[in-house]
């Protein structure tokens, strides 16, 4: 069986830490190694970490962002494959499974994406969720190693988009991915704050997307 | 629908001097980036790159203005523009607006638009014409859709547009 190493990056996720790393746990296929790696955290997340005793490796470094602390979980594992999850999401039981199963078919395949379903908690236990749609997401994809060393690592100077940024270079290098409809990751909504705290760097998409435009002019002037 | 005294006069000037457009700052980001407009449609995940006349034209189209007065204000700013300026930065606007970028209003706009003259910025030394482009990108669409950037007070995310 192909080794997976589970990556989850925590920063004051001390929440929701528990129910990511319990739907890493509770997977049918059951992952090689989990490391979560500790952003700085000034909330509980170590204790709630620990608490998970020899089931994971807890690494703590200090606050660098999302896109340092993936990389980081990724120079410490050693799987042949490698998965994300962001430490307020959640995988259904079967979401390594059928990753793991598409990617294992196809040998021409570097990653997998899934299905992702997006929920936010409403009033009381209410929670509102999206129809399942196509999750270009960190945490929906399955990647091999060697892939991803060709991609390279997450930028870390981007405040948002960190992902979007990465997934562009890996476009352009010619990754070859497949997109499956099964559901792969439940992906939380965190109320009215968040629109308020990104707005400040919505410009970071359109400089992550004209760097992009930019490597692609150069590719063509080189040819 | 018409401001102040001079509505009868504006009545006029929209008959013989067609819609005000601008851009629908509403659903698009845009920034300059090295001296290129880069631009997201939110609603599509779409995005454009825009350069030379054509940034020209997007920045002054930030303030609602008409057709004409974009003419002009590229006529102004461009040597050699050839005869038909006029029918490329139509066709321009038209592009802009067949993708959303820009709306036209058939009345002025409540701050009363801009004039010819009435830019701040001090006009950048004379560049030779060349036919505004409009560059669209739709690869990153399935990624910049179900990623939400969006306001959470505005849309009421979680909302994922339907497609088609």
């Amino acid at each position: 069986m192909t080794a997976i190493s589970v990556i989850i990056p925590a920063y004051d996720a001390a929440r929701f830490l528990s129910e990511a790393v319990e739907s890493v746990l509770r997977q049918t296929l059951p992952a090689a190694e989990v490391i979560v790696v500790d952003d700085g955290s000034s909330d509980a997340t170590a204790e709630v970490a620990r608490g998970f005793g020899e089931t994971l490796r807890y690494l703590h470094q200090t606050n660098a962002g999302l896109g340092a602390a993936r990389n980081r979980g990724v120079e410490a594992s050693v799987g042949e494959l490698l998965a994300f999850l962001d430490a307020d999401d959640v995988w259904p039981p079967e979401s390594l499974a059928v990753r793991l199963a598409a990617l294992g078919a196809d040998d021409n395949l570097d990653a997998v994406f899934g299905a992702v379903v997006q929920f936010k908690h409403g009033e009381g236990d209410a929670v509102v969720e999206t129809v399942a749609e196509p999750g270009l997401f960190a945490s929906s994809m399955l990647i091999r190693r060697e892939a991803f060393r060709r991609v390279g690592p997450f930028a870390t100077h981007w405040t948002l988009g960190e992902f979007l940024d990465w997934y562009l270079r890996a476009v352009e290098g010619g990754l070859r991915v497949a997109m499956l409809p099964e559901v792969v990751l439940r992906r939380r909504i965190h109320g009215a704050n968040m629109g308020v705290q990104k707005r400040h760097a919505r410009g970071d998409y359109l400089r992550i997307l004209k760097a992009s435009i930019d490597r692609r002019r150069a590719r063509e002037r080189s040819r | 629908m018409h401001n102040g005294a001079s509505s009868e006069e504006r009545f006029v000037m929209h008959d013989e001097r067609g819609e005000w457009i601008g851009v629908d700052a509403e659903n698009v980001l845009a920034e300059v980036i090295d001296d290129e407009v880069m631009i997201l449609d939110m609603r599509l995940g779409n995005y454009y790159n825009l350069s030379g006349v054509a940034v020209a034209i997007w920045n002054a189209l930030r303030q609602p203005r008409r057709l004409d007065d974009v003419v002009e204000l590229v006529r102004r700013r461009y040597t050699q523009t050839p005869d038909d300026v006029a029918a490329l930065v139509r066709r321009f606007v038209d592009e802009l607006a067949a993708e959303q970028l820009v709306s036209r209003r058939a009345e002025a706009p409540l701050n009363g638009g801009t004039t010819p003259g009435a830019d701040a910025a001090p006009a950048p030394e004379p560049q030779p014409f060349q036919a505004p482009r409009l560059e669209k990108y739709t690869d990153m669409q399935a990624l910049l859709l179900v990623d939400p950037i969006h306001d959470v007070d505005v849309l009421g995310w979680p909302h994922v547009p339907k497609r088609s």
